[in-house]
């Protein structure tokens, strides 16, 4: 689905992501995992189009997504941020209501249609009891699943979500994750996601790409794990590790 | 359910702000140095009376001053909401990209060196407050950056230069005549506005509102940050300048006939964002039905509190800060 070929990438042409090629699959998500500085987000950045790579391409189904207008692009690709910059206060339906951009005209608003639409899609989250609520007072759990709606109404294949769990409590990492999980596997999406943790990529992500330096280290299907295999890459990166099985799933502890 | 409810109260603030403002605008045609009731205006109006003196003051002075405070007020407070809003911040005014500033440095050269008729002071205001945020885009567009942070910087910029330079002036100028003149310019006044006035702002200011309206989805996108815009498939960049631009023609065409006025395009902005407890388009005109009304009251005070004319940014200061007070007392921003 997204094809991305030796993209090398940075600020101010230092680059800080080289040679990194991989591809993705419909109705699978896959986790960028790496340490801080490693270069998850710029590789994010220049998947959603904020950035462009100095070199390198990056096709979804044959379309050349540099070559896209924003609009355009919005349609193929949505991105959740860590957290949402939304300051002043706003209904949810408002802030689903804002995934609708990429389809309206130059100088459009959004029409009770369209807000149907959105009361639909928090269906999705089961959220749609919070509809007329100030996006503002949700907690932050509750905030990423609307923003997750808003990307879902954006109806694009390639969905992005840049530690959506950096702001989030114990329970409310696994309920994001898990809906994230839900919604990948929905409609042919392909899922990318950055993350801190290694357990939860193993337990929600379909392929593990681990990157080191700006590069990729190693691509894994979580399907085909083993032991060794987490000893032998994780170690890699995260120092001496243990790994533990339980209930069927591999779990790294230190 | 709930969303009808929450509709028809909505509807409520708006039909209430509407009737407030008409009735601040009846009270203040009909008041002034020379009182006229509301028969009076109505037989003027319906031209029973021909060729009086209450006709004369009525269509050269009083309908075309009421009218500008109407534009001003409704412009600065909707200008002042749109750029809270794009720029992210619940302080900005319409000075943060330097417009008020060069506005003023423009009313003070004409004062000083072009003698200072009514005219030519109107003329270089709106060409200053309008030259100020242009260089300020340039400097902008120079930036390797160009987020928000490099537009405000870019705005203090040259709204201290502009500032120096008025300071400069103000130090050489006559202290008698042209000081003066520069010092209530500053603090504006609607004594001045007739009819001709009037008609040289309206087409600035229409368009500048009708451009804002155009974008009214947009601006709303604007309010997140430049990544989250992108990500929704907006040219934030693209976007930002020509709502900035809109906005400044608004403002500029206001105050180069009325002078500065402060206080308004902040506390309008913040008073209907408490009274509907949500920031969109919608908010944004009612801001500017809020900034009429003060506006209108504040105005009629100017001219019949005391013997000569109070200069309007007074009043408005005295009007608008107790009210935001008493709103911040008994309305939390997040209720």
């Amino acid at each position: 689905m997204l094809k991305i070929e030796n993209i090398i990438a940075g600020y101010n042409s230092k680059p800080i992501i080289r040679d990194i090629s991989f591809s993705t699959k419909p109705r699978e998500l896959t986790g960028l995992l790496g340490l801080n500085g490693a270069g998850k987000t710029t590789l994010l950045k220049v998947i959603s189009g904020l950035l462009k790579p100095m070199e390198g391409n990056c096709y979804i189904k044959d379309i050349d997504i540099y070559k896209l207008k924003e609009k355009k692009r919005a349609r193929y690709i949505s991105y959740l941020p860590q957290r949402s910059s939304i300051i002043y206060n706003t209904k949810v339906i408002d802030v689903v209501l804002m995934g609708i951009t990429p389809y309206l005209g130059a100088f459009d608003s959004p029409t009770s249609h369209h807000r149907e639409m959105a009361y639909e899609t928090l269906k999705n989250v089961s959220m749609e009891d919070y509809a007329e609520e100030n996006f503002l007072h949700l907690s932050e759990g509750q905030k990423q699943l609307i923003i997750i709606a808003r990307n879902l109404i954006q109806n694009s294949k390639i969905m992005l979500f840049d530690e959506p769990d950096s702001t989030l409590d114990y329970p409310n990492k696994h309920m994001v994750l898990g809906v994230i999980k839900n919604i990948v596997g929905l409609d042919n999406k392909s899922g990318i996601i950055t993350l801190h943790d290694p357990n939860l990529a193993l337990s929600y992500c379909d392929n593990i790409i681990i990157l080191n330096n700006g590069k990729i280290f190693n691509q894994l299907k979580v399907r085909e794990i083993n032991k060794d295999i987490i000893l032998k890459n994780f170690g890699h990166i995260y120092g001496n590790i243990n790994v533990v099985q339980y209930d069927g799933k591999y779990f790294i502890v230190r | 359910m709930n969303n009808k409810k929450n509709k028809n109260e909505l509807l409520k603030i708006y039909i209430v702000a509407s009737f407030l403002l008409g009735a601040a605008f009846i009270i203040s045609i009909s008041i002034g140095r020379y009182p006229l009731s509301i028969e009076e205006i109505l037989d003027i109006i319906f031209r029973k009376e021909i060729g009086t003196m209450g006709e004369n003051i009525f269509f050269t002075l009083r309908l075309p001053r009421t009218i500008m405070v109407l534009i001003a007020g409704l412009g600065l407070s909707m200008a002042g909401s749109v750029y809270q809003t794009i720029f992210k911040n619940p302080l900005a005014t319409p000075d943060l990209i330097g417009v008020s500033s060069g506005a003023n440095l423009g009313a003070a050269i004409a004062i000083s060196f072009f003698a200072g008729s009514r005219f030519s002071i109107a003329i270089f205001a709106f060409l200053g407050g309008i030259a100020a945020v242009f260089i300020a885009l340039a400097l902008t567009r120079i930036s390797k950056d160009r987020g928000i942070t490099t537009f405000v910087l870019a705005g203090i910029v040259i709204g201290s230069i502009a500032q120096g330079m008025i300071m400069l002036i103000k130090f050489f100028a006559d202290p008698e005549r042209q000081l003066a003149t520069i010092e209530f310019w500053s603090m504006g006044s609607f004594a001045d506005i007739t009819r001709d006035k009037v008609i040289t702002t309206l087409p600035f200011f229409i368009i500048g509102i009708i451009v804002l309206i155009l974008f009214r989805w947009k601006i709303n996108i604007l309010s997140l940050s430049d990544e989250e815009g992108k990500s929704l498939g907006i040219k934030v960049d693209t976007v930002r300048i020509w709502v900035v631009i809109a906005a400044t023609l608004v403002v500029a065409s206001i105050v180069s006939v009325s002078g500065l006025i402060t206080f308004i395009g902040l506390i309008a902005p913040h008073i209907a964002r408490m009274l509907v407890k949500r920031n969109n388009f919608n908010t944004i005109i009612l801001s500017g039905l809020v900034g009429a009304i003060i506006l209108l009251v504040a105005d009629t005070l100017a001219r019949s509190l005391a013997g000569s004319e109070i200069p309007i940014s007074i009043l408005t200061t005295f009007i608008g800060a107790p009210f935001l007070a008493y709103l911040m007392g008994h309305l939390r921003q997040g209720d």
